[in-house]
């Protein structure tokens, strides 16, 4: 037998499980959760709800407690650093306002409560592992991990066939994504020998200094870098690779649209970061320009083609698409500055996003609309609050002054100045001048009264009531009714992005405090 | 040991290419189980016996026997011409001229290498490669292990509902 | 080398010769079983009690016509019973059917091949017996074929995993995948002793494993005929009998590997032991089929995955536990 107990020390597990307890913390939640089907008169959606909720205040605790240290986990496949800490209270406050969103949705259909409470905790906690991963293998695992559980929640919503339609579009291409992830680690495991980042990076480090050896593992390596890069854009729907985008999108059930848009993405960039950061960042292949490219790509086709679209959920879809774009820019500017301005971003971005969503998931559930932007005609005068509030969120995504859209645009677009990329700046700016039109023109339809469609639409409104009256199903009507969960998301949602807007000063510290640590190497 | 290799290869190749080229499903489904089995003799002529033997186990015994069932339950017929669509030939014709330029740029740059860390053959051989694969599963990669575990219930559990009516 | 190659290729040829051998006679065995059982004689016509009845059978086989339906697809339908044939035949290459033999000064180990991971390789070929029943019934394109051949593959399916399980406490306790090794360490005792539910698991899921009666859903001739071999004949036909006797043959010396000591036994020479062992457990398996109603299917399912494989799972944990309270 091989004598191990040179290599591994007897009680790496108690060390190590401190670097996982967060997602430890998740994952016992949700096998509560399931485990709670065994008792009948527990099981039900109330129930479930409640836990998923502690479970993620509990993630908080620990997050909390733990936020002043650094674990190197599992021998190299985890660590838990300050980049986590604030990646991880991003990925939590996602899941929390999904979480919260979500009572209000599937209260009235009628899918496998618990099931979904569950999954959504395990997804969150594949996106934390996601993140904290340092190892290729781990990151292959928790990409796998988080999107399985996303092709599920996805096509939850069995019956309708877009559903199910955006599951399997969903499902086949990140099959696809996943398999350039392994080739690319493959191809970088034979050039450089390791799996670890920290020790890949070591290797090209010093692999650069030496000439006779460098053309022969370049090209292994980038070749996996390049296919690697395929795998993590696909995941953050970067241009090319972002076409199961607006379908699973559109789609899914709202709160799980709002988990794909925000937690799953701001994972993605997450892992993409902390990749980019150790292994890209030498000259190999000239990843800033490829990274360029693939921002006014994306930026220019997710704001084209928002622009055409009449269905909110799809809006929102393409518009994450165009955001993915301003995000990137963050990375190619790079350094200290660029890349807490990305941070910063991801952060506006979530509850700009979860607040635009809570607004839609109330509109459907009051039956008043469709998802479709013509019908929004005199909300405005109808609901001026709820019409107040979406109107915020969207100028927030449009980037215009106060919210905290325009902050986190303002910190990306100062950073790639900095790093010198007048150009990217100027398309960055054409492009957010160009999809504030379509922000604007939901707004303006809201307050528009246009009298011909809206007397159809608020006839049409009054007729349906009048039918449902008429029915005897006042009741389900009033079931339908917002709950407290819904409101507190938006005015929550509301509160940060008028907050990050106007002091944006805590935040931004917070962001540069965690970044530093991406450089302890 | 290099002949192997080809003749390996070849077979992998091959019946990968059938398993898309048929039309017959169950067919292309058999083609799939054939390059299982040569993937299975790669691990053999890597001295990984264990890995040789889950492969056949697992794929060729548990995974394309699944495949087979949902293919014979479904009765699927012979697939009658597929559609042709020029985007898709555009597409696949670029696909597959990048894949033969990488594939050069590999043969070019290949070089001999020499298996790195502290386990050569005659370690594996000592010691066997069953046990080498059990102690870095439970101690380095313990972690990535459990999370596979959890990964797959996520799997069942969308199973589950997917075919809960 | 050269005596190696030809102690290899006696040793093949004489295991080939004794498989087919004793997968022929076990027609007989099993008829003569039925009959005792059943209060009768069994066949008596053909040489003396009937001893010459297989080598008839087999020359009747070999002389019918061979029909292959009209619409089947021809290769596939050729390839079923060939398929059902070679991972029996292979199977026993790992097997060790004896003490090891001195030879003009050469060890020469009664086994084809020690393969390091020997009982893996006997449970990665049993797994794809399943092919040949899968693949014959669908390529006669015949209804009953094509319900046999699903029954018997998603009865395959369910009891493999019970059958891998019941054999991890086996490979737990021996500390060693190759079965040579395994066969040594049962020297002092047989592991039947530690593993008394491992290998009831074994022999109920192997049971099912060959769809042999109290599970033979896949061939019921009361309801779907005779399966999924329902359009074969001739020397087809007689593929899939050899294909199922061999099985029996190869699952109990695997039996007698794992649980009842291999070839280990005082006073008689080590082959004959582990041909008495394997000629017991064969027993045993005839025994059930001649004693035992078939299931219903959803008795079949509830037994496989509500009770066979829970308590496979259970004896792995068991079995952990008591080997670290012992400090084995």
């Amino acid at each position: 037998m091989l004598d191990l107990s040179q290599m591994y020390s007897e009680y790496f597990l108690e060390k190590s499980l401190l670097s996982v307890m967060p997602e430890a913390v998740l994952i016992i939640f949700a096998f509560i959760i399931l485990l709670l089907g065994l008792f009948k008169s527990i099981k039900n959606g109330e129930n479930s709800y409640y836990i998923a909720l502690i479970g993620i205040v509990f993630s908080f605790l620990y997050l909390f407690i733990l936020s002043n240290h650094t674990i190197h986990g599992f021998y190299g496949s985890i660590i838990f650093d300050k980049f986590d800490v604030f990646f991880f209270t991003v990925i939590l406050l996602s899941g929390f306002l999904t979480v919260l969103l979500s009572k209000n949705y599937f209260d009235t259909r009628n899918v496998l409560i618990p099931e979904y409470y569950s999954l959504v905790l395990f997804s969150i906690s594949a996106m934390m592992l996601l993140v904290s991963s340092v190892n290729l293998i781990m990151i292959f695992l928790s990409i796998e991990f988080m999107s399985i559980a996303a092709y599920i929640l996805t096509g939850y919503l069995k019956g309708e066939s877009r559903s199910t339609e955006g599951a399997m579009k969903y499902f086949i291409l990140g099959t696809f994504a996943s398999a350039f992830f392994l080739f690319g680690s493959v191809f970088i495991y034979a050039a450089t020998g390791h799996l670890n980042l920290y020790k890949i990076h070591n290797f090209i480090f010093r692999q650069s200094f030496k000439v006779h050896y460098v053309y022969n593992s370049h090209t292994f390596l980038a070749i996996g870098l390049v296919l690697l890069l395929v795998g993590l854009a696909f995941k953050m729907s970067l241009f090319p690779f972002h076409a199961w985008t607006p379908d699973s999108y559109d789609g899914a059930p709202t709160p799980v649209t709002n988990l794909m848009a925000t937690g799953i993405k701001v994972a993605a960039f997450g892992i993409f970061i902390r990749v980019f950061t150790s292994i890209y960042s030498f000259n190999i292949l000239n990843f800033y320009n490829i990274l360029w490219i693939l921002a006014v790509l994306t930026m220019t086709f997710g704001n084209f083609a928002a622009l055409l679209q009449t269905d909110l959920k799809r809006l929102i879809a393409y518009s994450s698409i165009a955001q993915a774009g301003y995000i990137l820019m963050g990375i190619i500017a790079g350094g200290y500055y660029g890349i807490s301005g990305t941070l910063f971003y991801l952060l506006a971005y979530i509850f700009m996003t979860a607040g635009a969503f809570g607004i839609v998931i109330m509109f459907e559930n009051l039956k008043l609309a469709s998802v479709d932007i013509k019908s929004y005609y005199g909300f405005g005068f109808k609901y001026p609050l709820t019409a107040a509030a979406f109107s915020f969120f969207l100028l927030s995504l449009a980037g215009i002054p106060v919210t905290s859209g325009f902050m986190g645009k303002f910190f990306v677009f100062s950073a790639a100045i900095k790093s010198g990329y007048y150009w990217l700046v100027f398309i960055a700016i054409l492009n957010s001048a160009f999809a504030a039109y379509y922000y604007i023109k939901i707004i303006v339809k809201m307050y528009m009264v246009d009298n011909q469609s809206n007397n159809n639409s608020i006839a049409d409104v009054i007729n349906n009531s009048n039918v449902t009256v008429n029915n005897g199903q006042m009741e389900i009507i009033k079931e339908n009714h917002v709950t407290s969960a819904l409101v507190i998301v938006i005015i929550l949602c509301l509160i940060f992005t008028l907050l990050l807007g106007v002091f944006p000063q805590p935040f931004i510290n917070f962001a540069a405090k965690s970044v530093t640590s991406l450089w302890n190497i | 040991m290099e002949a192997l290799f080809y003749i390996f290869s070849v077979i992998a190749i091959v019946s990968a290419l059938m398993v898309i080229l048929v039309k017959n499903p169950l067919t292309s489904a058999l083609y799939i189980i054939l390059c299982f089995f040569a993937l299975a003799g790669f691990y053999i002529l890597l001295n990984m016996q264990f890995l040789a033997a889950m492969q056949i186990m697992v794929y060729a015994g548990a995974i394309a026997v699944i495949i087979v069932l949902v293919i014979m339950l479904l009765n699927l017929a012979k697939i009658k011409g597929a559609i042709k669509d020029f985007h898709q030939i555009v597409i696949s014709i670029i696909a597959i001229g990048l894949l033969a330029l990488e594939v050069i740029l590999y043969l070019n740059a290949a070089g001999e290498k020499k298996p790195t860390g502290i386990y050569t053959n005659a370690v594996i051989n000592k010691i066997g490669n069953t046990q080498i694969i059990g102690e870095f599963l439970f101690t380095k990669y313990v972690f990535p292990f459990e999370v596979a575990s959890i990964l797959l219930l996520v799997a069942v559990i969308g199973a589950y509902i997917f075919a809960k009516k | 080398m050269i005596f190696w190659l030809i102690t290899t290729l006696i040793k093949i040829l004489i295991v080939f010769g004794v498989l087919l051998l004793s997968a022929a006679y076990l027609t007989l065995l099993e008829r003569k079983v039925a009959a005792r059982i059943q209060n009768r004689l069994g066949p008596m016509e053909a040489g003396f009690h009937g001893y010459l009845q297989p080598i008839a059978d087999g020359i009747k086989l070999f002389f019918k016509e061979d029909i292959i339906p009209a619409d089947a697809n021809k290769l596939l339908f050729i390839l079923a019973p060939i398929i059902v044939v070679i991972p029996v035949l292979t199977t026993f290459a790992v097997i060790p059917f004896g003490a090891p033999i001195k030879i003009f000064g050469h060890i020469v180990p009664l086994q084809i091949t020690n393969v390091n991971i020997g009982i893996l390789f006997v449970l990665a070929l049993s797994s794809l017996g399943i092919y040949g029943v899968v693949i014959g019934g669908w390529a006669s394109n015949s209804k009953y074929s094509l319900l046999g051949a699903i029954r018997t593959a998603a009865q395959m399916i369910s009891y493999e995993l019970s059958l891998v399980l019941s054999i991890i406490g086996v490979i737990m306790i021996a500390g060693n995948l190759s079965l040579a090794q395994i066969v040594s360490s049962q020297a002092h005792m047989w592991f039947i002793v530690y593993q008394p539910i491992g290998f009831l698991i074994y022999l109920i899921a192997s049971t099912a494993e060959m769809n042999r009666v109290p599970f033979d859903l896949g061939e019921a001739e009361g309801e779907i005929v005779a399966g999924f071999h329902t359009e074969y004949s001739s020397m087809k036909f007689a593929f899939y009998f050899i294909g199922e006797y061999g099985q029996i043959v190869i699952n109990s010396a695997i039996i007698t590997t794992l649980f009842l000591g291999g070839w280990e036994g005082p006073f008689l020479p080590s082959v004959l032991w582990f041909v008495i062992k394997v000629f017991l457990v064969i027993l045993i398996y005839l025994w059930f089929r001649w004693t035992y109603p078939r299931l219903r299917y959803d008795e079949l399912m509830d037994l496989g995955w509500k009770i066979l494989l829970p308590l496979s799972l259970a004896n792995i944990v068991v079995t952990g536990f008591i080997m670290i309270l012992l400090g084995k």
